[in-house]
């Protein structure tokens, strides 16, 4: 039997080999990476935009799957050869650059004729849209190609298009964050505005990134709760909201000192899914293995041959003990896992519903008013936007120039300020969120305003 | 006469102990596993990595899976011929499929359940996500998995005691009912992972997974694709699977009686494997179909882009099963008086699959020399082009089909001599069908080289179409031919070369291979994303591995299979022998 059983398997591992073979050595080997990162700025010349639309043509932009820029190739969508030259006449009076970048965005919109379906669409997906999902940058980099193919290279780079491109590359980026609720905190509740969360730039409060080696649970709980007990040498006092803790439910709190932490209590590894899993499986394993033990101690042939033994009848009391426990421990992780589910990242960029503007506070908005817009800036907004409001890199923008501010009333101006802005809002060109009232959940509507008119006043 | 529990189940303790063991540790441990996983994307997976854990679990979990839920289908249908037709064989052979179950179903749970646990600690953002999504259907999943196995329990522990009258019929409503729990298992998992492949439009990466719509994403656009294609996949490999049990046990049989038995349970587990292989290709167009239709892109990646090569390994594949079934059959017409007179007909028919098999796995593209680009002109010959094309694939593969469906049908034949006075005509019709069968397959295929892409796919259709006529056409002309048959002798069950034994294991680690591969492509063309242009995968396994490399992790899976599957046949094997001591 032996025998047989190893000439089996013998011949079942040649069979494999030989298939595995054909992988190994018969088949054409290559791996494709996902598309890199391009770095595309004002700055890059010409002939190096060029170099990259020809990366992202063959890589992110997956145009060659359908296109063809050489002899060999395929022939599912038109011949990239010449386009350049033919681009400029396949509509009149379009430009090269402004059919191409039509043809990309909008694939729909002209179709050649020998290339459309039955129904006269086009097979081709939208270029800055999933699955090549290009940037501006990219996109404007495969034009460049595209022109270089037969035609005269017309596309400039915009300051614009570098920011809609970062702006994006941050939204997709932010799909791969932690899950972890105490780390959207961070971010929700503006922490991250004035401490370093990526080990790159120095802000005003002390970076949170080796916080876990410095402090313990407690001393961090302190911290965020009475910031002025102890200030990290080379930082100043009085900068942290002190009513910020008051501003957190005392979940949230747990949470963001977890995360911060890194400690994880008990009820919340109890209440995880593979906990939840282990559960199921005790209960499913208990559940056959007793069915089964009183289908076999029910059986007449089974009491004739065998009388049950006084072992038999512990082991299915022992099982029963086993299975009822299973199914209080679930209870109880269940109740521990209640609002404790990590939010997906998808979750936390998602943009929540516009909240309806809040109703203006019995303070009458009066323009002019006696309150001080200068000092209630300076209690607010500096540590993010500067002392003199003309923003800091990475952090907040400048106002003294900001097309935003001066396209905008006042009160749609105190609602903004009111609601802030997530970092996954599409306007967020800065990657930092705008916590509601700039983190200084004290303000008034009125308090707002006086800002607002200081801000106005920096105007140039 | 009572069931006593097979030794897998008696040691469940131990599986719940170790699995509690593990558990345990990662819980007490300050700084554990869970603790560190909660706030990370990603885990580690020690030597082989993340991604190959996954892939090897969710493999095996799936070849486990598919043999549970085949091997029902075909249980039930044989207990009914015994019961309906009051055939005892058949009744055996259907409580021996099912004694296969109870192990495999063992082994298909734990794998689950290693698969859950790998998804949970080394994808834990996936998992959360897909959990907000799915967490209703995964509870069912749970309750109706609960329900299936202690279905499958009672069928089995119940076959003696209700053997008889409206008993019986009691049992065989119970096999219904796991057919009917274990497809709708698959049916809840089958939407998890095509929500993955392909999910709503309106689903996009700012859609909070709290905001879709349950329906839309577990009824999705590949979702009833693939469980048409999976139901039909498991009965082949359920069948390919028991025809290499029953060719183990012809090969260590001792008596006579033994080696006919497994003679035909070989031949019966092979029947139903070839039958339906033989519609699974028309499943296999309507799943590429869907996906082309959801996503072009994705479509083109598949036929044309980085997996078009492993299609080459597909057709080599396929084509060695329908050689190795049509030679099982060929060596099975010796043990049939009278099969001798068909003998003529083997060497068209291997013309047919030899010739069929060498179009199928040429490459579209064959990269030729500078030399041979001078010689010819271009990339390409100047009159013949690219070689590889997909007419001409598919004619080769309608023909070998229709190569198989003769060659079984004059297996049938094999010892009947036709007396009925419809005969003669009734064959007349069938070889001038065949040959205008054969003459619109080829025709279709020239016809696909002079027309645009878009119309050469849609001619991919009629010739499955005129197969499947000829098929039923056969069929129905079968029947007044063979009223009245005189029989030249009965079938002598056991009386076959030992070699014909290894052609049912070279099948079974075939079909292994081919759902290996398949799975690989089926997940592979999703690319750098975890859910298909929704959440990106920015873990380091983010890429399209060479082909060496997904060829070698399916054969590791192949053989890990087979290992974990001789054990299934070696506890079947000893819980058969205690019933029979026991008798």
């Amino acid at each position: 039997m032996r025998v047989v059983f190893l000439k089996i398997l013998g011949f079942v591992i040649v069979i494999d080999l030989f298939y595995m073979g054909i992988g190994q050595w018969y088949l054409t080997q290559s791996e494709e990476h996902p598309p890199p990162d391009l770095e595309i700025t004002v700055e890059t010349d010409t002939y190096s935009l060029v170099g990259m639309g020809e990366t992202v043509l063959k890589t992110k932009g997956g145009c060659l799957l359908c296109h063809k820029i050489t002899e060999q190739g395929n022939t599912r969508a038109p011949d990239l050869r010449g386009v350049g030259g033919r681009a400029a006449t396949r509509r009149p009076g379009m430009s090269a650059e402004a059919y191409l970048t039509e043809s990309l965005r909008d694939p729909g919109a002209y179709v050649v004729a020998e290339f459309a379906t039955a129904g006269g669409a086009s097979i081709m997906p939208v270029a800055d849209q999933p699955p090549a999902d290009l940037s501006a940058t990219e996109l404007k980099a495969l034009v460049a190609y595209l022109q270089s193919l037969g035609g005269e290279i017309t596309v400039v780079i915009t300051a614009e298009d570098v920011e809609a491109a970062e702006a994006k590359r941050r939204k997709s980026t932010a799909s791969a964050v932690s899950t972890d609720p105490g780390f959207a905190l961070l971010a929700s509740q503006g922490c991250v505005a004035c401490h370093d969360v990526t080990g790159t730039t120095r802000r005003v409060g002390p970076p949170l990134t080796e916080v876990r080696q410095r402090l313990s649970a407690a001393e961090i709980r302190q911290s965020i709760v009475d910031p002025n007990a102890v200030i990290a040498e080379g930082y100043q006092k009085d900068l942290m909201l002190k009513d910020f803790a008051e501003q957190l439910s005392s979940e949230q709190l747990d949470q963001l000192v977890n995360y911060l932490s890194g400690e994880v209590p008990l009820t919340q590894r109890l209440a995880h899914p593979a906990v939840h899993l282990f559960v199921l499986i005790v209960l499913f394993n208990g559940g056959i293995a007793l069915a089964l033990r009183v289908m076999r101690a029910r059986s007449p042939a089974d009491a004739a041959d065998e009388p049950r033994s006084e072992s038999s009848r512990r082991r299915i009391w022992v099982v029963l003990f086993v299975v009822a426990g299973a199914i209080v421990l679930a209870a109880v992780f269940y109740r521990g896992g209640q609002g404790d589910s990590p939010e997906t990242p998808a979750a936390a960029s998602t943009p929540k519903p516009e909240p309806k503007p809040e109703p203006m506070s019995d303070v009458a908005l009066t323009p002019g008013s006696a309150l001080d817009g200068e000092a209630l800036y300076a209690m607010t907004c500096p540590a993010c936007h500067g002392p003199d409001a003309k923003g800091i890199p990475g952090l907040g923008k400048d106002m003294t120039t900001s097309e935003f501010i001066q396209s905008r009333s006042d009160e749609e101006l105190v609602a903004f300020i009111k609601q802030g802005r997530a970092v996954d809002d599409p306007l967020n060109t800065t990657g930092v969120p705008m916590p509601p009232k700039g983190a200084n959940a004290a303000l008034n509507d009125a308090e707002i305003l006086a800002i607002v008119e200081f801000i106005r006043a920096l105007q140039n | 006469m009572s069931e006593r529990l097979p030794s897998g189940a008696r040691r469940w303790p131990l599986w719940l102990g170790g699995i509690g063991l593990v558990t345990l540790l990662t819980l007490v441990s300050p700084d554990g596993i869970l603790a560190q996983e909660i706030s990370r994307s990603y885990g580690d997976f020690p030597l082989i990595g993340s991604r190959a854990a996954v892939w090897i679990a969710a493999q095996v979990h799936l070849l486990f899976a598919a043999f549970v839920l085949g091997v029902p289908m075909f249980a039930v249908v044989a207990e009914a011929i015994g019961i309906f037709g009051k055939d005892r064989k058949y009744d055996k052979l259907a409580k021996e499929f099912t004694r296969l179950l109870l192990v495999a179903y063992s082994a298909t749970a734990i794998w689950g359940a290693i698969l859950s646990f790998l998804l949970v600690t080394l994808y834990p953002r996936l998992w959360v996500y897909l959990t907000q999504i799915f967490a209703p259907s995964m509870w069912a999943y749970a309750g109706l998995f609960f329900l299936e196995s202690f279905t499958l329990y009672l069928y089995y522990y119940g076959w003696d005691r209700w053997a008889e009258g409206r008993a019986k019929l009691m049992h065989w409503g119970l096999g219904i009912m796991l057919n009917v729990f274990g497809t709708i298992v698959m049916f809840i998992a089958n939407s998890w992972l095509t929500f993955m492949m392909s999910p709503p439009a309106d689903v996009t990466p700012d859609t909070s997974p709290a905001m879709v719509q349950f329906w839309s994403a577990f009824a999705n656009a590949t979702w009833m694709p693939i469980n048409i294609h999976r139901l039909i996949a498991n009965v082949v490999f359920g069948g390919a699977i028991v025809g290499a049990y029953a060719a183990y046990r012809f090969l260590i049989a001792e008596t006579d009686e033994e080696r006919a038995h497994y003679d035909w349970m070989g031949y019966v587990g092979n029947l139903i494997a070839i039958g339906a292989l033989i519609v699974l290709p028309f499943a296999g167009y309507y799943l590429g179909r869907e996906i082309y239709a959801y996503s072009q892109q994705m479509g083109v990646s598949m036929m044309g882009g980085s997996f078009a090569q492993l299609w080459i390994l597909q057709a080599i594949l396929i084509g060695s099963l329908f050689l190795a079934i049509n030679l099982y059959l060929w060596l099975a017409m010796g043990r049939i008086p009278g099969g001798e007179r068909y003998r003529k007909f083997q060497a068209p028919v291997l013309f047919v699959l030899a010739t069929g098999l060498a179009v199928w796995a040429t490459p579209h593209t064959i990269i030729a020399t500078f030399a041979e680009m001078k010689a010819m002109g271009s990339a390409h010959h100047p009159r013949l082009g690219v070689l590889g094309v997909m007419s001409a694939k598919n004619t080769a593969v309608n023909l070998m089909i229709l190569a198989t469906f003769i060659t079984f049908m004059l297996y049938r034949r094999g010892n009947k001599e036709a007396t009925s006075s419809f005969a003669a005509t009734g064959n007349w019709i069938q070889v001038v069908t065949l040959l205008a069968t054969i003459v619109g397959i080829v025709s279709i295929g020239i016809y696909g080289y002079f027309v645009p892409a878009a119309v050469r796919v849609g001619l991919s259709v009629y010739q499955p179409l005129m197969v499947g006529a000829f098929m039923i056409l056969f069929l129905v002309l079968d029947v007044p031919i063979s009223r009245g048959a005189k029989s030249l002798g009965e079938i002598r069950w056991g009386q076959m070369p030992r070699i014909s034994q290894y052609v049912l294991f070279f099948l079974a680690a075939t079909f292994t291979w081919l759902m290996g591969l398949m799975g690989y492509i089926r997940s592979g063309i999703r690319q750098h994303w975890h859910v298909y242009q929704v959440m990106k995968d920015t873990s380091e396994g983010a890429f399209i591995p060479s082909h060496a490399f997904a060829t070698m992790v399916v054969s590791i899976i192949v053989i890990v299979f087979f290992l974990f599957v001789s054990m299934v046949f070696a506890l079947a094997m000893r819980s058969e022998l205690k019933e029979r001591r026991s008798m």
